[in-house]
């Protein structure tokens, strides 16, 4: 995950078999900052989907993670001007996704819930079926994600986001800290917090390492 | 027996994630070598860890774009023209506005008077001139006196070096001066008119070319997205026949060893 990351920043991509070299972060935030719209279109495509996932996993819901992840971009974008280049510029675009993140589990007071539909898509079975991947191990893996998914909106907001961005986004402890603005122990705390916490949710609901949650197919 | 390891939390996290240093990572290693309940925990979130990999968001289709937001400017802001360039615009601006109002500015004797093609006054009756102009018998006492001094100028003072034939008489000369001077005139205009039709005919017709491409290109990508589309649809249909396949011997497979059992 972090080598993942550290190539998107880089600007290296997989293209074709290859990794193919682009322009860096750095050096397409110069141009934006310069007033290129173009090169700041190339970052939104570079990071459109980490943000879109972050917050998806934070709030849980595909239509407002969506609204999330383009109001990060407006924001960034009217902001750009501003970013003197202190921080990583997805560190930037995190927090800016973060505080909206916030906003919006605390504007209703809405709880997080996970849109997981009880019954099977074949459609989506379809689309989301791995290249080798029997229809048996897609629904495993399905419910599989459906209670992990369960499990984590138990978790306080500050717990989910820990794990959120030190397992998905693959951040360092000193990373989640500087953007969370909390000291590094606390960080260290909440992570294993919610980690137990996850462990017990997923032994409750019968998944144990090595062994196939409920439903499963024989 | 507890140790004082098995309650440092924020070390078996560091060490759980491979972010402590050597030291740290014995410590903890000979811990847990020695101390069975973290051990236990350990293997526990490691479980968990590998289970939080089964999470996988949606991947609906974003593909966000900025587009420059010009609207939100003022409208009497030029942020980026150089002061050069607005003056520039504003006397081209002034000079199209005159070209097209067929701007006429003449000299009487009241002043300047400024006319366009809009507001133009209706030819006078033959004979008469507008109030405080020149009138034809001043104009035509004007001509008379010029052409004077020119035959006077073009004699020299110790006899004549011109010839009878190319010295002009009078008046009669005069008149053939004037009238080819606005023969010149009348062509001149007349030229410039039909040069500016013609690239005003051949802009439109640029103009018209220009809209056939775009409007041909936009048909062309239309098509090939119809194409793309029907394609894809093929393919997903074929697909979801297969799963069907797949699910339908799932069901019978369950059935039978249901049957078994």
């Amino acid at each position: 995950m972090t080598v993942e990351r550290d190539r998107r920043r880089a600007g290296l991509f997989l293209e074709g078999g290859g990794l193919v070299q682009t322009n860096t972060d750095e050096e397409l935030v110069a141009r934006s900052v310069r007033g290129d719209a173009e090169s700041f279109n190339q970052l939104i495509t570079r990071w459109e989907r980490p943000i879109y996932a972050l917050a998806y996993r934070v709030i849980g819901h595909e239509e407002d993670a969506r609204d999330v992840c383009q109001e990060t971009f407006l924001r960034a974008f009217r902001g750009i001007g501003a970013f003197k280049g202190q921080a990583k510029f997805s560190s930037w675009l995190y927090r800016i996704a973060l505080n909206l993140c916030r906003d919006w589990i605390r504007r209703a007071r809405r709880t997080p819930v996970v849109q997981a539909p009880e019954g099977v898509d074949l459609g989506e079975l379809l689309a989301e079926r791995g290249p080798a991947e029997s229809i048996e191990e897609l629904v495993t893996r399905r419910n599989m994600s459906r209670l992990v998914a369960k499990a984590m909106m138990t978790l306080s907001e500050e717990q989910r986001t820990a794990i959120v961005l030190k397992e998905y986004q693959g951040l360092t402890f000193q990373e989640i800290a500087d953007l969370v603005g909390s000291p590094l122990s606390t960080v260290k705390t909440r992570l294993y917090q919610g980690l137990s916490t996850l462990r017990r949710q997923l032994e409750e609901d019968g998944v144990r390492r090595g062994v196939n949650p409920p439903g499963k197919m024989p | 027996m507890k140790q004082p390891e098995c309650e440092d939390k924020a070390l078996l996290v560091a060490w759980l994630y491979g972010e402590c240093d050597q030291e740290e990572r014995d410590l903890m290693e000979a811990h847990l070598a020695a101390c069975e309940a973290c051990a236990v925990e350990v293997e526990g979130l490691r479980g968990t860890r590998a289970a939080l990999c089964e999470w996988a968001p949606p991947e609906p289709a974003l593909g966000f774009r900025v587009v420059r937001e010009e609207v939100n400017r003022p409208r009497w802001a030029w942020p980026r023209v150089p002061v050069w360039a607005q003056a520039a615009a504003a006397v081209l601006v002034l000079a199209a506005g005159a070209a097209i109002a067929n701007l006429d500015v003449t000299l009487a004797r009241r002043g300047v008077t400024i006319r366009t093609g809009w507001s133009q006054p209706a030819p006078p009756p033959a004979g008469t001139t507008p109030s405080g102009d020149v009138t034809r018998d001043e104009l035509a006492a004007l001509r008379q006196e010029l052409l004077g001094r020119i035959t006077a100028v073009s004699k020299p003072a110790g006899g004549s070096l011109m010839t009878a034939a190319v010295a002009p008489a009078p008046v009669a000369a005069g008149t053939d001066w004037t009238q080819g001077v606005s023969k010149l005139i009348d062509e001149s205009e007349r030229r410039q008119k039909s040069e500016f039709e013609r690239q005003i005919a051949q802009r439109f017709v640029e103009f018209q070319r220009d809209v056939s491409a775009q409007q041909r290109m936009e048909f062309v990508r239309l098509q090939r997205g119809l194409v793309q589309f029907q394609g894809r649809t093929s393919v997903d249909i074929a697909q979801l026949r297969q799963v069907q396949g797949q699910v339908q011997t799932y069901l019978l497979r369950t059935a039978q060893v249901q049957e078994v059992k």
